[in-house]
């Protein structure tokens, strides 16, 4: 009954998966590189500033690009597929079944690793040939043939190893490399040849990226082979995506390097785009436009624990296999009555309570599939609180409502002049629960290399119902002075981000970085690194420097303002001014004189230890410090929780 | 820990609640008792053990209280009759109740004696312990009263602090609203005097049709607030620069927790056997279920608990994989495909060192904050509890944004060696109270640079700016808009209580329509097992479209950005017998150059690509058919030759090709009879054996016949089309 379960387990996706009507297809993405070796691609530019030193060659530039994306990759695509062939080298090289071998069947195609998701032993490989010269010094020999490689061949190899490796994925990607823009200028059959195979991946599905490298002095002119091989927007008809232009060594002396220039037209490309919906957006009765929607933020999280089998030669990932049995005792159950038919129920006060799977179904339908303005309201009521889960970024779409973008464009537009939100009902898909969201314009960002940051189009922000809002819990309040609240205005002067704005492309997640670059280390056998340049540490110094006066000044100004707000009060009053809310009593304020004795300080702690007096302390805080450290004593006892502190400080 | 509570409901059961009044299609009991029904629902639901809870009928016919059998002298408690004492209720009882609350034959029995009764039971139950108690009293206020101990039983409720609501059938509204007319005397006087009990004993009194029109709006328990982080936000190095830096003493809460849906349980089907031996133990209490349960003659639903196994791959096992030893098992890592093993003790290693702290990075503009950033629920910090020199230090970081325009970028960590956030904070303040929010924001890894055209302009390959262009709105699209947005502007299209205009569509009065329309139609269908189940409440598709009164106000304004867009919808995609095939950028006729090549038998190494090219070559049917069949024959081939399941995907994908070309051209029958074909091959064991993993990806991935409501020439129905998926025995 594996069938059954499985379509369970489709049934209980959660509701925020992206896909978008993926047909018979696997929502999967294999890239596969292709990254041509010649002379000129092997001779690193000349030095034009003295900044860069040791220029990489166009073809190591592009082995550590794939390098870099491949690492990023595991990161971000876990499942996704990504492989590095190099053409026009003098040997020819295949890998079946896992293991390399010289073959005559694509001469002068030499498959560096195999298109699958990677495992540690490419991520080595690929490392190798692009950092180590004396690794790739037996690969990256130019062929001396002429000409030097079959370009149909090239395309043949790619579109085989996409047959068999990638099967059946909605996304195949072929990255071409190369710096030749007319490879078979003299040949007219063979030019031909590969125009033919060009339309073969293309109806197979296959979408060729070229990442074309200007010569120095010279231009990459595309219509010469370029434009016979590569079609329009075959797969990514969502919006036209600029054409990418020739990454250039340092072209104007401004110490980009080849290889800067290469990994951020790479970048742009590493996800595929897909569409999180594509649905009609109601801006009035009769009055619908097209959009799609795109998940652009998302936290990408670390990977999760698993099991692995370590009872073999090589370790091998274990997988569940769900099944599922009677809670109970089964031998109160005679075997020969279970069945492994399930239904659901709802349980209800301890029964049972059944619907029909029409009603069922009924439950969760509050109509189409849809996007519909319920009225417009200014930003200032749209607080900072209000707010779920990332934002989802929408562009119009022409393919079911012609003139959409236009009228997107208008609305878009005046969004952002009168500063107002669109109100909508949201439902993002069949069975999808409706939400209700703010709907707000986004302006475009331009980068100081001219590159797009932020794209131009709406977002929709979905907001917190009644049922979400907690109620506020009783808090201390105290109102600063005026002149308190100027000494902290001077600090916050000082201590802006550069140009007073949050842009997320500075911080890296240290944690995710830290665990891939742990893993990695672990999967090749190597010393695990330290760790990294955290830039979401604050910095400190510039901190004390810019501000740390100023932060004296206005700590002594506390210090005084809340003496007067001591002395100013009457003393039988309690101090408390908490102001209620619609809590129920026994809020927070009862709880000080526990809260107060509760921070132990770590060498406060080590000194109990080391005095053998820990069980003088009081349980609460005992147990808050073993909280703190993340310990976790066998129960709530004070004997095991300060057996769990003792060991570790023995540790 | 919740409070604990104590509720004992008093229904009025006499001969008159049986009657319909004022012109009502329902009797008085059949009106009003939803709305208890909904408040017991809810604390069953609740599912809460600290909740007690009593039932109690007066004007019954029979007499069962513990007064009544204490004073057998007097017949002060007669036709007061427990239901069922101070107790968790439980789903099981409402079969019980169900049958307890009809109306009775007589019209004796006093309602104060019954608020004794109840009384008497709550104080007995909850002694001196914290409580909180109350008593819902349901009447319509006919029947005899005795007047003179109303007095007695208010100083009791004040001295116990028990709440007192009474529901009350076509009671007065005493704050305007519905007046009764030509009230009987009696009822008149007894509608006073519960009047003045409830003003005195700070009660409640509500008019039955009020609490009725209120049922559809949700009610929420008041979670506590827990504590989610207690620590410090500082400013600067307070370790290395003790008086040079900030630190305040916080806490903080959630303030946003998105509220989820009850799921349903899984239940195994448990049928009885020919020989009539019952399954032991497990099915009683189930009155509710029998009646419910889907009509599939005997059976039972065992809870269920899922179990994992635990297996790896092993090519050499009969299916692909072997279980495994639990003995032999890590705990580890994936890392793209290779497992990465460390042992449970050492799983830390892949953690960053981190300490507790919410530390300020930075300060940005408000209006340089992209709002769109803010990705996760929002929390609430406040000033350590009791602490107010740490409240009047946060005061002055609040007002410090709010008067600077800035908000604050601060690195959280939860507790130490957790991962840090960035995370927004933002100054909260209403009303005297005065917080920070925070709210996640996204690193470098968790955007996606997705490129899109400018939407203001349009660039030309050449490089040139277009200011004008059909994707662009022109300025009277642009004026119109404008006006249609000012005319939907719902900022103070809502009436306050007191008839003031406010806003429109607040969030607390928007509630989950999903959620709360789960939660209505498990607790009517517990109630009421026999009946279809309810519309959805009102108010829970009020807010899915624009409120009438201003759409009408704002037509003129929609007609005119309309006619401005003049969008046109795109007709349903019509197939094409014949298409042209796609050409590169240069266009560049690949039709010739493949006529040239002689490409008559599909390469199975090349089939998709070779496939779809005959069919832009193919000027017949015939020649049509044959491309499909030698397709087909090679999809029989791959699974044929396919080592356990490694051919599968290779033959969905041309089978699925298939399928869509020949949809597409408007030949399903061509398809039709190939799919047929291929099913009987699978499943007859002709393809190389056992390939029902096959046969589930065909039909999981959806392809099966093109009926004829997705392909008009085909000539097999939908239902047929079902069937297809279906597998018969010995077929």
């Amino acid at each position: 009954m594996a069938g059954d379960e499985r379509e369970e387990r489709q049934g209980e996706e959660e509701e925020e998966e992206e896909i978008e009507n993926a047909g018979y297809k696997s929502q999967k993405d294999a890239v596969l590189f292709a990254i041509d070796v010649s002379d000129s691609m092997l001779t690193p530019p000349k030095e034009e500033s003295k900044k860069n030193k040791n220029q990489d060659s166009p073809t190591v530039a592009a082995l550590k690009c794939a390098y870099q994306l491949m690492q990023q990759r595991i990161i971000s695509n876990p499942n996704d597929m990504m492989g590095v062939l190099l053409f026009g080298t003098e040997e020819s090289m295949i890998i079946e079944e896992g293991v390399s071998k010289v073959s005559a069947a694509y001469p002068h195609c030499y498959v560096v690793t195999d298109l699958d998701v990677p495992a540690a032993s490419d991520v080595k490989r690929l490392r190798d040939v692009a950092n180590d010269p004396e690794e790739s010094e037996q690969i990256l020999v130019p062929s001396t043939d002429d000409p030097a490689v079959s370009m149909s061949n090239v395309l043949f190899c790619a579109n085989q190893i996409f047959t068999t490796k990638a099967p059946n994925f909605t996304s195949r990607r072929l990255f071409l490399v190369t710096d030749e823009d007319n490879p078979h200028k003299k040949d007219k059959i063979l030019r031909e040849a590969a125009a033919v195979r060009a339309k073969d991946l293309y109806d197979l599905g296959v979408t060729i990226e070229l990442f074309p490298i200007a010569r120095p002095g010279g231009d990459f002119d595309r219509t010469k082979f370029y434009d016979d091989i590569i079609y329009r927007g075959a797969l990514d008809s969502d919006a036209p995506a600029p054409v990418t232009k020739a990454a250039k060594a340092s072209s104007s002396g401004d110490g980009i390097s080849l290889l800067q220039s290469l990994i951020s037209s790479i970048n742009s490309k590493a996800a595929p785009r897909r569409a999180l919906f594509t649905l009609p957006m109601e801006l009035g009765a009769d009055f619908i436009i097209g959009v799609k929607g795109f998940i652009t933020i998302k936290r990408q999280e670390l990977a999760k624990s698993c099991y692995v089998w370590v009872g073999g030669e090589k370790p091998q990932i274990v997988t569940g296999v769900r099944t599922i049995a009677p809670k109970d005792e089964v031998d109160q159950v005679p075997q020969k009555l279970l069945t492994t038919e399930t239904r659901k129920a709802y349980l209800f006060g301890g029964e049972q309570v059944h619907l029909s799977e029409e009603e069922k179904a009924s439950l969760r339908n509050f109509g189409d599939p849809g996007i519909r303005v319920v009225g417009f309201k200014p930003l200032n009521m749209l607080p900072t609180w209000a707010n779920t889960r990332p934002s989802v970024f929408v562009y119009p779409d022409e393919t079911n409502y012609i003139g959409s973008t236009r009228v997107f464009s208008a609305l878009q537009q005046n969004l952002l002049q009168s500063e107002k939100f669109a109100l909508v009902w949201f439902i993002a898909r069949k069975g999808a629960h409706p939400r209700m969201a703010a709907m707000i314009a986004g302006k475009e960002k331009i980068d100081e290399n001219g590159e797009q940051r932020m794209p131009p189009g709406l977002w929709i922000i979905t907001l917190p119902f009644a049922d979400d809002i907690r109620a506020k819990p009783d808090i201390p309040l105290a109102r600063a002075s005026d002149s308190l609240v100027e000494k902290m205005k001077e600090i916050m002067g000082q201590l802006r981000l550069p140009k007073s704005e949050y842009d997320p492309q500075r911080y890296p997640n240290p944690s995710l970085q830290y665990f891939y670059r742990v893993l990695q280390s672990l999967a090749l056998e190597e010393e695990i690194p330290e760790q990294d340049d955290d830039k979401t540490v604050p910095k400190y110094k510039q901190i004390y420097k810019r501000s740390g006066t100023l932060i004296s000044d206005w700590a002594q100004e506390l210090e005084e303002d809340y003496q007067k707000h001591e002395q100013s009060k009457p003393s039988t009053t309690l101090a408390s001014r908490s102001i209620k809310r619609e809590n129920d009593g026994d809020g927070p304020p009862s709880k000080r004189v526990k809260t107060e004795t509760a921070s132990m300080s770590d060498a406060d702690l080590r000194q109990h230890y080391e005095k053998g007096t820990l069980a003088k302390l009081t349980v609460p805080v005992l147990s808050e410090w073993a909280t703190k450290k993340q310990l976790h004593p066998a129960s709530k006892k004070k004997a095991d929780v300060v057996a769990a502190i003792e060991s570790h400080f023995e540790k | 820990m919740a409070n604990k509570e104590a509720t004992v409901f008093i229904v009025d059961l006499g001969s008159s609640m049986g009657k319909k009044h004022n012109g009502r299609t329902q009797t008085d009991l059949e009106w009003s008792l939803p709305v208890v029904w909904d408040r017991i629902a809810n604390i069953i639901h609740q599912g809460r053990k600290t909740d007690q809870t009593a039932v109690i009928g007066f004007r019954t016919n029979s007499t069962n209280n513990v007064l009544a059998s204490n004073h057998p002298d007097t017949d002060d408690y007669d036709h007061i009759n427990v239901a069922f004492p101070l107790k968790t209720i439980l789903g099981s009882d409402i079969a019980d109740l169900r049958e307890f609350f009809r109306p009775s034959q007589i019209e004796a029995g006093d309602i104060l004696s019954a608020i004794v009764v109840a009384m008497q039971m709550i104080t007995v139950h909850c002694r001196a312990l914290k409580y909180k108690k109350r008593i819902v009293l349901l009447t319509n206020g006919d029947g005899a009263m005795e007047p003179d101990t109303g007095n007695d039983i208010q100083k009791q409720l004040v001295k116990e602090d028990i709440l007192l609501s009474i529901l009350g059938v076509d009671f007065n509204d005493f704050h305007g609203g519905f007046q009764e007319e030509n009230k009987a005397p009696q009822k008149k006087l007894n509608e006073e005097q519960l009047c003045n009990l409830v003003l005195e004993a700070s009660g409640t009194m509500t008019p039955v049709y009020k609490a009725v029109s209120e049922l559809g709006i949700p009610s929420h328990r008041t979670v506590r607030a827990v504590t989610t982080y207690k620590g410090t936000l500082t400013i600067g190095h307070i370790g290395k620069f003790e008086e040079q830096s900030m630190k305040i003493e916080i806490q903080q809460w959630p303030l946003i927790m998105p509220a989820t849906a009850q799921s349903a349980k899984t239940f195994l089907v448990q049928r009885e056997d020919k020989e009539g031996e019952h399954a032991g133990g497990s099915a009683e209490s189930s009155a509710t279920l029998q009646q419910s349960a889907p009509k599939e003659g005997e059976e039972t639903l065992l809870p269920s608990k899922r179990t994992y196994g635990k297996q790896i791959e092993d090519p050499t096992a009969p299916g692909g994989k072997i279980d495994v030893d639990k003995e032999q098992l890590e705990k580890g890592y994936v890392y793209g495909r290779t497992a990465v093993h460390i042992g449970t003790d050492d799983m830390g290693v892949v953690n960053l060192d981190t300490e507790a702290g919410l530390e300020v990075v930075g300060f940005v503009a408000r209006d340089k904050f992209d709002r769109y950033l803010e990705m996760s629920k929002c929390s609430l910090i406040a000033a350590l509890a009791g602490n107010e020199k740490y409240a009047m230090a946060l005061s002055s970081f609040i007002h410090g944004l709010i008067e600077t325009e800035q908000f604050a970028v601060a690195r959280f960590v939860k507790k130490d060696n957790t991962p840090p956030h960035l995370v927004l904070l933002t100054p909260f303040t209403e009303d005297g109270y005065e917080a920070l929010i925070t709210s996640e924001l996204p690193f470098a890894e968790d955007m996606r640079s997705y490129k899109f055209p400018p939407l203001d302009k349009v660039v030309t390959v050449g490089g040139k700016n277009l200011a004008q262009h059909r994707t662009l709105p022109s300025d009277v699209l642009m004026k119109s808009m404008s006006n249609y947005i000012d005319a939907m502007d719902l900022s103070s299209f809502g009436t306050t209580d007191t008839g003031d205009a406010t806003e429109y569509a607040k969030m607390e009065d928007i509630y989950n329509p999903v959620v709360n329309r789960i939660t209505q139609v498990i607790r009517y269908r517990a109630i009421n097992p026999l009946d279809p189940i309810p519309e959805p409440y009102e108010v829970l598709t009020k807010y899915s479209k624009p409120p009438s009164a201003l759409l009408e106000s704002a037509e003129s304004a929609l007609n005119a950005v309309k006619k401005a867009g003049d969008v046109k919808k795109v007709p349903p995609r019509q197939f094409k017998r014949k298409r042209e095939p796609e050409k590169p950028l240069s266009g560049l006729d690949i039709d010739a150059l493949l006529s040239g090549e002689k490409r008559q038998r599909i390469d199975p190494a090349n089939a998709i690509p070779e496939f779809k090219q005959m069919l832009e070559k193919a000027s017949d049917v015939a020649a049509i058919e044959d491309a499909a069949k030698q397709l087909a024959r090679i999809i029989e081939t791959t699974i044929r030759d396919s080592v356990g399941d490694m051919g599968y995907q290779r033959a969905v994908e041309a089978l699925g090709t298939l399928r869509e070309e020949l949809q597409e051209i408007e030949e399903p029958d061509i398809y039709n009879a190939l799919a047929q074909e291929l099913k009987t091959k699978i499943l007859n064991g002709t393809l190389g054996g056992e390939r029902t993993e096959m046969w589930y990806n065909i039909k999981i991935r959806k392809l099966g016949l093109l009926d004829s409501s997705v392909s008009e020439r085909s000539k097999v129905s939908p239902e047929a089309a079902k069937d297809y998926y279906k597998v018969k025995p010995n077929a």
